[in-house]
């Protein structure tokens, strides 16, 4: 029969149109096929149809579709510095539970139209010192746990009044969401109850005045709170006293604590001074590191992901759907009670809502997949400083996100809008070679003020392909070439000199000056000078780092040059044969430290260093590295570069200051990227009766960080020149904290919301010793813009030259090459991509 | 006849139109970039190639490049024919000889990037055995000798091809004319010299161009091997070329190529019309 088929003619050529009819067909399912996600874009929660659907990562194609969720701040009473669990009563109001700064003493918070306004009242006593966690019930009731498992139990009952509060400000601010200066306040004192400490006294009503900032006064109103104290005493693995590390309300009204063993434990109701509480009976094997609550289900995070179990029983659930969602997620690092994941019951019965920095998720119990409800790209919560307090359904399509970031507290409510695009209708792309928590936050932030225009980040070296820096830079070159380049890009490690030399790059003198001459902002100008040529200013740094050695006046005075510190570095090492001199370093971190430190005063010859700049740079970093004499080498040789890693500006010289207090190491140097690290460094030497200065004294240098400029034809773009715009001003500069900020007004609203803490350690000798960080003053903040204000010199911050630097320098402190071989390699390297 | 010839252009047409629209045209729209700046489009004249001329980096490629051609080929070349003929005297035997010398070519230039790191590097393996004999180690890749490591890179992996192009060449050689010269009273010596490498001229001919454009691939191995900036031996065309794209230095880039694919196709030329005539000569003998 086939053979029958072949020889007819009319048959072949049917079979030969089929199958290119096939073949086409297949290839056009392949072209259409990628935009399907397991997100999907049926019927969301509570009805709301999914906003996003799309490329699967929630940013979602560029459809012509209608509706999404849009994000709106909330803001807090200007007195309340920190919102520490909020929750939504049966009747729809909002409860919450704060820090007011100004009384320094906890409060509570409630608002009937879903944050729009509030009335607070403080918490009088009950809590020695701070508080661990906090959580709040459907039914009303808000507790307040320190480590210990003291606790403060309050009772939220009625309402706000309707004339009692002043609206908070919930228009966008420059400030972004959180604590408005435009929140109203009255305050009621709670009294704590009588002696047996079971039940408080009750308060009543709250403020009719709409004071501003005054207690209102009990006038007998709808809001009133009762408040119980006591302590919750928690079973031990090991027999001695536990703690509280996490709490929340399970559906039941039981609230669920965590202990110090990374247990969960059940207290069906706060009654009484002393109240046991009971481990949950839980098949699920590995500690929790935190938890929190969905209804009658608890959602765990513990070092194998998230784990579903039944509030009740501890029973393990099937959670599959959930795991994959938040596979491999990095869901472990937590910061003062707030986590990268926040779970809570959604709108429907059995489901569960999630916000990460990926975005919000909805689950059915059940489910097999988890709905994506809004990219995290598309919002503030996509923020990488962002970490996550609570989330909460407040109805059909609504959810409001509580959080931290460097500010402080912030909540975000997001609702969904049927009639706005399905995506944004512009779009901005912004290119980098690497990516950044900087440059992450500065995407949501300018998302948040532009909500009709979609952020698209690119990134060259995404880590998961093997692309080098070279192909990154090809791939790009290619881009623009083609006229498809990005409208702003990150030159960091980009050939920037060759861009400008080939005018790829706008002048962006104008916006640079608009934020210098602008009297609530300000730039320090000898940064932004250090990038003028010929009158225009292509690129510009939003952040930027600077060595600097600390210690005694004698080590101080070693940071002329890095000869001079390897004269002092020496000396220690002679003078104390029994101790060492630094941290343990790879010989490749150290390369990188020393070079940022030092090339800055490298002579250049046709833009390459002199050989006997090279040659003295080499040996000094030979002597040093000599010191570093360590058994095993480096206890992590993954770190090579100190300063930054993994997307963030550490700042190398806090964790040389560790060492030096705690392991008893005699010399730190290295760079400060921050106001926390000048927090800390100063901490460590006041203590010590030492100092900080600039590395290279009057020639010291700085080291750029997130450099943006715009590519040339882009410059009336008015997106791009916004968003260079926003890398430059205050508002960013003063939440991102990789590097210090180039704005001088951001520098100052960062030691404005420093604050104090205590820092423990153990010392050399294993004991443990405390230091007071405290926040710097305003001499110790004048002192550092001064000094920041006086640096000219920009370190070497050319990728290429830097890796071959390091490169062949690394042979030679490791002993494969000898000085002359290392130098003539670099120096004939570097002469060769100066020639080209 | 005349249909015939027509059916013919037919056939060619596909491969014709993929040749001017991935080369012929593309190589025009880079001679125009060479006489164009950088962005903007801008005439330039020859400014483009007097920069690339006078620059030294350029200088120091091509100067690399026409060492290790000149140095190669007649390596890669002899030695080829000499393996080829100890291969056809083996006759029979030689099988598996014929199929392990094309192993490297069918290696993929990342896992000989790997096996020569493995086998140059400064703990590396011959370092290893130099070290063992009581000999100092050598930095095989960052000294003089990394211009011997990329020869003996380039000889060892096309040796194959070369072997099996000579090989068929000698396989064409009439059997007949060997009988009659032994006839004649000629060893095998005289066989050779006086048969076999004259008739393989046409051969001698294509086995070098293609040994010519196979050496433009060692950059490859030298990439993968030392980077962007290698010892400065080592250093060709192709890691400028590759450098200049990543600066976007399309002018450079343009003028330079054109520059080269001068010189690339002049040689090719002469090559393709010794090579016709030796064809030509052969037939009419």
């Amino acid at each position: 029969m086939g053979c029958l088929l072949w020889r007819d003619k009319r048959a072949r050529r049917a079979l030969g149109m089929a199958m290119a009819m096939i073949l086409i067909a297949s290839a056009a399912g392949c072209g259409s096929g990628g935009g399907d996600s397991a997100a999907g874009t049926e019927g969301g929660p509570g009805g709301a149809p999914s906003a996003e659907g799309g490329d699967g990562n929630g940013a979602g194609g560029q459809s012509g579709g209608k509706g999404r969720f849009l994000e709106q701040g909330i803001f807090f009473p200007e007195r309340v510095s920190s919102v520490e669990a909020i929750g939504m009563r049966e009747d729809g109001a909002l409860l919450a539970i704060g820090y007011d700064e100004s009384a320094q003493r906890y409060c509570a918070l409630i608002s009937d139209d879903l944050g729009g306004s509030w009335d607070s009242a403080l918490i009088d006593g009950g809590l020695s010192g701070d508080a661990r966690c906090a959580a709040i019930s459907r039914d009303g009731t808000g507790v307040l746990l320190d480590a210990s498992g003291n606790y403060v139990a309050i009772k939220f009952e009625g309402n706000p009044s309707d004339g009692g509060d002043e609206p908070a400000d919930s228009s966008p601010s420059m400030d972004g969401g959180g604590l408005s200066p435009g929140g109203a306040r009255n305050d009621v004192e709670f009294a704590i109850g009588g002696d047996d400490g079971s039940d408080g006294g009750e308060t009543g009503g709250n403020g009719s005045d709409g004071g501003s900032g005054e207690d209102g006064g009990s006038d007998g109103g709808a809001f009133s709170c009762s408040v119980s104290t006591g302590s919750i005493l928690l079973p031990s693995a090991f027999g001695g006293k536990n703690g509280v590390s996490c709490a929340a309300y399970a559906g039941d009204g039981a609230l669920l604590v965590l202990d110090l063993d990374g247990e969960i434990c059940r207290v069906d109701a706060l009654s009484g001074k002393l109240i046991s509480a009971e481990r949950l009976k839980t098949d699920i094997q590995e500690p929790v590191e935190y938890f929190m609550t969905a209804g009658s289900h608890v959602l765990a995070v513990t070092g194998a992901g998230v784990r579903q179990m039944d509030a009740s029983s501890g029973k393990a659930e099937d959670d599959g759907a959930l795991r994959e969602a938040t596979e491999g997620m990095d869901l472990r690092s937590a910061q003062d009670g707030a986590y990268p994941i926040a779970f809570a019951e959604g709108s429907e019965e059995d489901s569960v809502v999630f916000a990460c920095h990926e975005g919000l998720f909805y689950h059915q119990d059940g489910g097999s997949v988890c709905e994506q409800l809004l990219g995290g790209d598309l919002s503030s919560i996509g923020d990488g400083s962002f970490y996550f307090k609570s989330v909460l359904a407040l109805g059909e399509a609504s959810y409001l996100v509580l959080g931290e970031d460097a500010m402080g507290t912030k909540a975000y409510s997001y609702g969904y809008d049927a009639q706005a695009a399905s995506m944004p209708q512009g779009e901005l792309s912004v290119y980098a070679l690497e990516d950044s928590v900087a440059l992450q936050q500065a995407i949501a932030i300018f998302q948040r003020q532009n909500t009709d225009i979609y952020v698209k980040k690119e990134i060259g070296l995404s880590g998961e392909d093997g692309v080098t820096a070279e192909d990154a830079l090809r791939s790009l070159g290619t881009d623009i070439m083609a006229g498809d380049g990005p409208d702003v890009l990150i030159l960091d490690g980009m050939p920037v000199d060759s861009y400008i030399e080939k005018g790829i790059l706008a002048d962006i003198s104008p916006i640079v000056e608009e934020v210098m001459d602008d009297p609530g902002e300000g730039l320090f100008e000898n940064i932004a000078e250090a990038y003028r040529r010929d009158g225009k200013i292509y690129e510009m740094p939003s952040h930027f780092f600077v060595p600097l050695i600390v210690g005694d006046e004698e080590a101080l005075d070693a940071c002329g040059s890095l000869n001079k510190l390897a004269d002092y570095a020496e000396r220690l090492a002679a003078e104390n044969p029994d101790r060492h001199v630094l941290m343990p370093m790879t010989a490749e971190g150290l390369l990188n430290e020393l070079f940022y430190m030092d090339s800055a005063s490298w002579s250049l010859e046709s833009g390459a260093p002199l050989e006997e700049d090279v040659r003295e740079f080499l040996s000094c970093a030979r002597r040093i590295c000599d010191l570093n004499d360590y058994e095993g080498g480096a206890p992590n040789p993954d770190v090579t570069n100190y300063s930054i890693s993994g997307g963030t500006l550490y700042g190398s010289l806090n964790f040389g200051e560790t060492y030096r207090f705690s392991q008893g190491t005699l010399l730190s140097f290295g760079t400060a990227a921050n106001l926390d690290n000048m927090m800390t460094l100063s901490a460590w030497e006041r203590s010590a009766g030492g100092d900080y200065r600039l590395f290279g004294g009057e020639d010291a240098s700085f080291v750029p960080y997130v450099s943006a400029g715009i590519l040339a034809g882009q410059e009336e773009n008015e997106a791009a020149r916004g968003f260079v715009r926003l890398l430059l001003g205050k508002e960013y500069q003063s939440v991102s904290r990789d590097g210090f900020p180039v704005n001088r007004a951001a520098i100052s609203d960062q030691q404005r919301v420093q604050r104090g803490y205590m820092m423990g350690f153990a010392g050399a000798d294993g004991e443990m010793n405390v230091a007071d960080v405290d926040a710097l003053t305003e001499g110790q903040l004048d002192r550092l813009i001064g000094e920041l204000g006086s640096i000219s010199n920009v370190a070497q911050t050319d990728r290429v030259v830097q890796e071959l630097v390091v490169g062949e320098g690394l042979r030679y402190l490791l002993g494969e090459a000898d000085l002359d071989g290392a130098v003539s390699a670099i120096m004939q390297k570097v002469g060769l991509y100066e020639a080209e | 006849m005349k249909r015939n010839k027509y059916k013919g252009l037919i056939f060619l047409l596909p491969s014709l139109i993929g040749v001017l629209a991935f080369y012929l045209i593309p190589f025009l729209d880079v001679a125009r970039r060479s006489f164009s700046k950088a962005m903007g489009g801008g005439f330039a004249g020859l400014s483009n190639y007097r920069e690339v001329l006078s620059n030294q980096a350029f200088r120091l490629a091509a100067g690399n490049m026409l060492r290790f051609l000149i140095v190669c080929l007649p390596i890669l070349l002899c030695l080829s024919l000499a393996v080829a003929a100890l291969l056809k005297a083996a006759g029979d035997a030689a099988g598996f000889f014929e199929s392990s010398f094309l192993l490297p070519l069918a290696l993929p230039a990342a896992s000989i990037a790997l096996l020569w790191q493995a086998a140059f590097g400064g703990k590396g393996l011959v370092n290893g055995v130099l070290e063992g004999l009581g000999m100092e180690a050598v930095d095989w890749m960052g000294g003089g000798s990394a211009f011997g490591v990329l020869v003996f890179t380039y000889v060892w992996k096309n040796l194959g091809y070369d072997v099996v192009l000579w090989l068929a060449g000698i396989s064409s050689v009439p059997a007949e004319l060997y009988e009659a010269a032994r006839v004649d009273g000629a060893g095998r010596v005289d066989c050779f010299c006086r048969i076999t490498l004259p008739l393989l001229r046409p051969v001698a001919v294509l086995t070098a161009a293609l040994s010519f454009l196979n050496s433009f691939k060692v950059f490859r191995e030298a990439y993968l091997v030392a980077g962007d900036y290698p010892q400065e031996d080592v250093y060709l065309l192709q890691h400028l070329f590759n450098n200049w794209f990543r600066d976007l230095s399309i002018d450079k880039m343009s003028a330079g190529a054109v520059l080269i694919a001068l010189s690339v196709l002049v040689p090719a030329c002469c090559f393709r019309d010794r090579g016709r005539d030796d064809w030509q000569g052969r037939d009419g003998r």
